[in-house]
């Protein structure tokens, strides 16, 4: 049997599952080949479940600190790590559910396989039993996303040293936990890990925790960890382990050995591009990575890459705009991507940003001012009782453009939307400044942060400059 | 030429906006003058130059930012010529970089040697030593390896380990040793490629910045002949420390008189008397040297035996060195006396437990410090200091510091204001401090006013601190333990901890003493005060 598509998506993660629909809305004939769950990393083993955890453990976190907010619990507080799993599993299960409905309803052709290049315009679909099916397509979109790196050369029994793949899964918790890796993934799992009881060791090779957003935002975060007892070792390396019968020992540069019950790698993602038979139609991925234009168009014309698998940005919501794009592309309409994506990072408290950071415009020769504002001192955050954290605006020092928002507080996550809002319409920092903002909230900090970036924010003194005195070094020219 | 850039200090932030230039290139700065404005968003900081001369090069223009030790502008003489930067985006120097975030860095070695080095090899017997002069130069080329300075206030180095052995081939960018330093220990990249013939400087071997620590040849007779030739110690000279067996001895035995000074002092090389020193070997004992003039080398020690019986203790860090000095200054130049009281700590070991289960992470430790902090604030004197014109200097702030113990010796890392943090933020604040010092990074050291000593956790129920100087006062924490207390005639079932205050009597008096003390109870018998 052949049938001919307009469109084939390989892979119904938040890229794939987003741009069958768009596709399907727009009249298109649509197919998805998908080898496992829908919703892809996202929802099985990513964003969806590592949320779940952390929302009971953010709740466990608040119950224990409900004292200080003048609410006795009675009795100890313990949590239930079974129900806990559960819970997670019931959230994943709806919500694939959910998008198996949506892609019914929307008369997308839903095929489970995996998909292999034949030419451009032909692929071939086998099933897990083994059989094949040629379909035939105008264009492809391809959105396989990534899989969690790993180390070359260390142990890869599971038992011992794992990905998040199979840590959002355990069915117990480790007592001692060695996180190597201090980005996204590792100070999610560090913070909720914490949360639970676990001894969490952090190690990160680079000098600071979310080493590729605004350093202030890696600082505090880092503050807030060692304050809570999670052992963060920066410009650390693990140089070996070795696993025994009850434990693994892991040697990290400058440490004495340290035995931990469990290993989690949180260094990156692979994509996930192997086994397309992309040599069938000329496409050779650079590191794994297919590279695209900015309408999201491979090297061969109707061949599309969106998501992690084009390396340019490894985050849900960045796949699924880029979705979008490449179906606008496909069916004709099509324009450059070129908005602003936020970044989230679902520790308590959270952090999250838009924009440039103050480094990536000094790379760029971009000249800023920034703006920042302590969020504790919001009427809001002390009502709440949520006062940790700051809001820092990047802004262009001539032209007043706003560059950047980078949030770590409470609701971070949530605030952030509106920086993004006045990022994408490409605002003047003024317009921030000026905008009103409902009192009292948290985001009432973004605007003393616009405010400050032009030394006008009202709810802070004056900033005095501290004198302090040069590091001299003495240097011989030639 | 100087470079200057925002230094590194546990307050300052890794990373800066240069807001405002105050001098433009061409202009002169004295010492003193404020050089550039820089915004973190937090703070606000003006940097002011201590050396004088003209701005020749700005490295980063307004607006963009700088990270620690990053060059900000280069000051120097106007006939000097100016340095080859981009002006936009210098790029961060590795050490400086390095040293604001990482206990460890890495540092190139330099293979120039300075002509001072070459100079004044700096060992006692050289000035009126007859080889000094250069005479023979070597037929092979040889490049020395030597101790890099890695920050400039970086004065002498050890070397902790070499990573590469004689004989090898190294390459440039290789690691090829670790040193330690009185600020870090990094590892030492080499810049040249070759064959290591000879390293002068083993383990252990402490020497100052720039001068060779080892040598790239490819036949080790020419490293012989090149370090003869330079007339050279083929190692720097450590410090004069107080355990290391130096050869004053008379000469008693057959000596030839080429190898004797006139003073009576065996003529060895640094390296020879060190490996001499560590071997326990009396260099009297040697027949005669083989270097030049009849100096002892360290080759000439292989076929001497040590000499049995009493041991040499080795040579000490720098670290340890320090602790020597101060120590033995405080205990013979300040007036030591002691105050001491136990205290009810039940309800302190009450509060401490509900405090950590329920609402952060703490030790009974940072209720101690922040009950002291508030003291201090409370009784001027304790922020005292004698000076030595005999006069008393009071410090405004209540800057703690805490002795910790670390593999390496011990250090005293400084918890600036204690009294304005609330006990969340201060437990945090030691907890990093502490945690730093374990890995040699040190935090404020010298700008306490106080110190707490705390051996309780292992069970030591008192004893009687050295005062830490230029400080007045130490106090001295014990365990805290169960016990009973008579109270109106009833023996009850309580916890105790024994405070002992160690103070400088020139400074504070006994009453005064006394009253802090009674203070420091009062806040920890009802701790409640300090949440």
């Amino acid at each position: 049997m052949s049938t001919e598509y307009d469109i084939t998506v390989i892979g119904a993660g938040p890229g794939g599952y987003v741009a069958a629909l768009k596709a399907a809305r727009m009249g298109a004939r649509v197919a998805v080949v998908e080898k496992g769950h829908l919703g892809g990393a996202c929802l099985n083993v990513g964003c969806i479940p590592s949320k779940a955890l952390l929302a009971s453990a953010e709740l466990l976190h608040k119950i224990r600190a409900a004292g200080s907010m003048g609410v006795k619990v009675h009795g100890g507080i313990e949590f239930d790590w079974a129900k806990i799993q559960k819970r997670k599993d019931k959230v994943i299960r709806k919500l694939r559910g959910g998008i198996k409905g949506l892609l019914g309803a929307g008369d997308v052709h839903l095929m489970t396989g995996t998909a292999t290049f034949k030419a451009a315009g032909t692929l071939t679909v086998t099933t897990s039993e083994g059989k094949e099916e040629t379909i035939h397509t105008k264009n492809t979109i391809i959105a396989t996303g990534s899989v969690p790196a790993r180390v070359p050369g260390w142990p890869t029994d599971p038992q011992w040293v794992c990905t998040s793949d199979e840590a959002l899964h355990w069915k117990a918790l480790p007592k001692r936990l060695l996180i190597v890796g201090g980005g996204v993934i590792g100070c999610e799992f560090a913070c909720m890990m914490h949360e639970y009881g676990v001894e969490v060791h952090v190690v990160e090779m680079l000098d600071g925790l979310l080493t590729g957003m605004e350093s202030q935002l890696g600082d505090a975060l880092e503050a807030s960890f060692r304050q809570r007892g999670i052992r963060i070792l920066t410009s650390a390396k693990v140089e070996g382990m070795t696993v025994g019968q009850t434990d693994v020992t892991v040697s990290v540069s400058g440490e004495a050995p340290l035995a931990v019950d469990k290993v989690l790698v949180a260094i990156g993602r692979r994509p996930n591009t192997e086994h397309l038979g992309l040599d069938a139609i000329g496409l050779a991925p650079d590191r794994g990575f297919l590279r695209v234009d900015d309408r999201m168009q491979t090297e061969v014309a109707g061949v599309y890459c969106i998501g992690d698998a084009n390396g340019r940005c490894l985050l849900a919501h960045a796949a699924s705009a880029q979705g979008e794009a490449a179906v606008q592309d496909a069916l004709g309409r099509g324009e450059a991507f070129s908005l602003p994506i936020p970044s989230a990072v679902y520790t308590f408290p959270e952090v999250a940003a838009v924009g440039m950071t103050t480094r990536e415009a000094t790379e760029q020769g971009i000249p800023v001012k920034v703006g920042q504002f302590p969020i504790g001192y919001l009427g809001k955050a002390m009502a709440v009782g949520e006062e940790g954290g700051f809001a820092r605006v990047v802004r262009h020092r001539d032209d007043n453009t706003l560059l950047g928002v980078h949030l770590i507080g409470h609701n971070a996550t949530e605030i952030i939307e509106v920086a993004t809002a006045m990022l994408t319409m490409k605002a003047d920092t003024q317009a921030l400044a000026k905008m009103v903002f409902a009192h009292p909230t948290l985001g009432e900090a973004v605007k003393e942060a616009a405010e400050d970036s032009f030394e006008a924010a009202l709810h802070l003194p004056p900033r005095e400059f501290a004198k302090v005195v040069a590091a001299v070094e003495e240097v011989s020219i030639q | 030429m100087y470079r200057l850039s925002l230094g590194e200090s546990s307050s300052s932030p890794r990373e800066a906006i240069v807001a405002k230039w105050l001098k433009a290139e061409g202009q002169v700065v004295t010492a003193g003058d404020s050089i550039v404005r820089l915004e973190t968003g937090d703070a606000n900081l003006e940097l002011t130059s201590a050396v004088a001369g003209t701005v020749r090069q700005i490295a980063i223009r307004e607006g963009l930012a700088c990270r620690v030790g990053q060059v900000l502008c280069y000051v120097g003489d106007p006939a000097e010529p100016i340095p080859a930067v981009s002006p936009v985006n210098d790029a961060p120097t590795v050490s400086a970089r390095a040293s604001a975030q990482e206990s460890k860095e890495t540092v190139q070695t330099p293979t120039t040697i300075p002509e001072e080095a070459l100079m004044s090899p700096d060992t006692p017997s050289s000035s009126s030593s007859p080889s000094s002069s250069p005479t023979t130069g070597p037929t092979g080329q040889v490049i020395p390896i030597l101790m890099p300075q890695a920050g400039q206030s970086m004065e002498e180095g050890t070397v902790l380990e070499w990573k590469v052995a004689e004989g090898d081939s190294i390459s440039e960018g290789q690691v090829i040793l670790e040193i330690e330093t009185d600020k870090a220990n990094m590892d030492v990249e080499a810049v040249d490629s070759g064959r290591l013939a000879k390293i002068v400087a083993q383990a252990g071997a402490i020497v100052e910045v720039k001068v060779p620590i080892a040598y790239l040849a490819d036949n080790d007779a020419d490293v012989e002949a090149f370090i003869a030739g330079q007339g050279m110690a083929p190692e720097a000279p450590a410090d004069p420390s107080p355990s290391v067996t130096r050869d004053e001895t008379p000469v008693t035995g057959a000596k030839t008189a080429s190898s004797v000074r006139s003073s009576g002092r065996v003529k060895a090389s640094p390296a020879a008397r060190k490996l001499a020193a560590q071997k326990n070997i009396d260099l009297n004992r040697v027949s005669q040297g083989s270097g030049p003039g009849g100096r002892v080398l360290t080759t000439d020690l292989a076929s001497v035996e040590a000499a049995p019986g009493s041991s040499v203790g080795g040579q000490l860090s720098k670290m340890r060195r320090a602790i020597a000095r101060n120590l033995l200054f405080s205990k013979q130049t300040i007036p030591h006396f002691y105050a001491k009281a136990t205290i009810e700590a039940q309800r302190l070991y009450e509060t401490y437990g509900r405090v950590k289960s329920g609402q952060f992470q703490c030790t009974i430790n940072d209720f101690v410090v922040a009950a002291c902090a508030r003291s201090v604030r409370e009784f001027e004197p304790f922020r005292g200091q004698f000076q030595a014109d005999e006069t008393i200097k009071v410090f405004p702030d209540c800057n703690i510091g805490l002795a910790v113990g670390t593999d390496e010796g011990l250090t005293v890392p400084v918890v600036l204001h204690a009294d304005r943090l609330t006990l969340d933020a201060l437990a945090a604040e030691i907890r990093n401090i502490v945690e730093g010092a374990r890995r040699g990074k040190m935090a404020n050291v010298g700008q306490g006013v106080f110190t707490i000593t705390n051996l309780g956790m292992f069970g030591v129920e008192s004893f009687q601190a050295i005062i830490n100087p230029p400080e007045s006062a130490i106090l001295a924490v014990g365990a805290l333990r169960e016990d009973v207390k008579v109270e109106n005639g009833a023996i009850k079932p309580t916890r105790l901890m024994a405070l002992t205050l160690s103070v400088d009597h020139r400074v504070i008096d006994g009453v005064v003493a006394a009253r802090f003390l009674a203070r420091v109870r009062e806040l920890l018998e009802a701790p409640e005060q300090l949440l």
